[in-house]
């Protein structure tokens, strides 16, 4: 039996891939702009909001699941587009944002086990996360937008390792059962 | 040294870096060691290629706008380590696993799985973000949704003894695996004890 994650069709993928490559010339130009757009917001202050956020009362099957280390400068976006800082604990959404500023990051343990550590100056999308506890059956979808992140597979890759991908602006990651980084250069 | 050379040689870092990000905006793909030392993968898909990892510190290399399919190098793996300390350091310790027994009858826990449920707590308690996932499991017994149900039921009861014992409810898990990983074989329909169990995962 496989993974009921709707496959992402490699059609889509070639798509999105073709007009990153057409921005090529653009990235290049781009490119200083973006390093130091990045330090700035690197250094602006996070959006905080001390109130006890309403995904950490999701209930289990809500969650995808929680974090555990938190470092520096830490932030979750909701799919509504509220942020909030992170503090370890919280739970984190099957839609959630995670961006860590400079010299900062972050671990989560999702529902199954998989663990992910986000680095310094990144932008994680959590795009998809679904998971039966009983029959072990889920998918799950990361996008890195920029930064690094380490993964170390679960129960999910274990069972369907095929419902498991990385993706990033150049390159989409399948694993079989494994440990492996990530970084992905600052969008251009 | 002068504070103005100590200035100088600081503001020479960010350009470096800045160049770094600019000639090749790329992903990067480490392959790290399974911590029991099994094999493992993964495969690195670009627009029009595809590479395998399949041995510890190999490197996948994906440029923007690069042609076929990605580059594979092999990366020092104490040069991975420094150049990513915070994927190190950050990561959390390996989950600890506990089992909890029911009496004959199935409602009372023995003396010795208090003792699990005590050291299970302490240890959930003690970890940054610690979580207490409780997984319940069945014999043969029944049909298969009766166990799943049964066995959904043996986690709320340990479940609830953690909240009981004040541990917050939003970090736990009750799940029921009913009779799909007995701890012991047996044919179906077979009374067996050792099968009639709650584990739990301490994350």
């Amino acid at each position: 039996m496989q993974g009921d994650i709707p496959r992402v069709p490699l059609a889509a993928i070639r798509g999105s891939l073709a007009k990153a490559v057409v921005k090529k010339n653009l990235a290049l130009a781009f490119c200083g702009l973006v390093f130091v757009s990045t330090a700035v917001w690197a250094q602006s202050p996070p959006a905080t909001d001390a109130a006890p956020s309403p995904s950490t009362r999701l209930t289990p099957e809500q969650r995808a699941g929680i974090l555990k280390s938190v470092r520096g400068d830490v932030r979750l976006l909701g799919e509504s587009g509220a942020t909030r800082a992170a503090q370890s604990g919280d739970a984190v959404s099957p839609i959630d944002r995670i961006e860590t500023g400079a010299e900062s990051g972050a671990s989560l343990v999702l529902r199954d086990g998989t663990t992910i550590v986000v680095g310094p100056s990144s932008r994680l999308d959590l795009k998809q996360f679904h998971f039966d506890s009983t029959t072990r059956d889920g998918g799950l979808l990361v996008s890195l937008l920029r930064g690094s992140l380490r993964m170390i597979t679960g129960l999910i890759g274990k069972t369907h390792p095929d419902a498991v991908r990385v993706e990033t602006q150049t390159a989409v990651i399948g694993i079989r059962g494994t440990d492996f980084i990530v970084q992905a250069d600052p969008q251009p | 040294m002068t504070t103005r050379r100590r200035f100088a040689r600081a503001a020479l870092l960010p350009s470096m870096l800045l160049l770094a990000a600019c000639s090749t905006p790329a992903t990067r793909v480490v392959l790290l060691p399974q911590s029991d030392g099994s094999p493992s993968g993964v495969v690195v898909n670009t627009e029009d290629g595809a590479e395998s990892l399949s041995a510890p510190y190999q490197r996948a290399t994906a440029a923007l706008g690069a042609h076929g399919a990605p580059v594979v190098d092999t990366v020092d793996p104490q040069r991975v380590k420094a150049d990513n300390a915070a994927l190190f350091d950050l990561a959390p310790a390996p989950a600890l696993h506990y089992t909890v027994y029911f009496d004959v009858g199935g409602t009372t826990i023995t003396p010795a799985s208090q003792i699990a449920m005590n050291e299970a707590m302490q240890a959930a308690l003690s970890r940054s973000g610690g979580e207490i996932v409780i997984t319940g499991h069945a014999d043969a017994v029944g049909t298969s949704a009766q166990n799943d149900e049964l066995s959904l039921n043996r986690a709320l009861r340990v479940r609830q003894i953690f909240l009981e014992r004040g541990f917050p409810a939003e970090r736990t898990e009750a799940v029921g695996r009913g009779q799909r990983d007995p701890a012991v074989p047996t044919p179906a329909e077979t009374s067996e004890a050792r099968n009639r169990r709650v584990t739990i995962e301490v994350r």
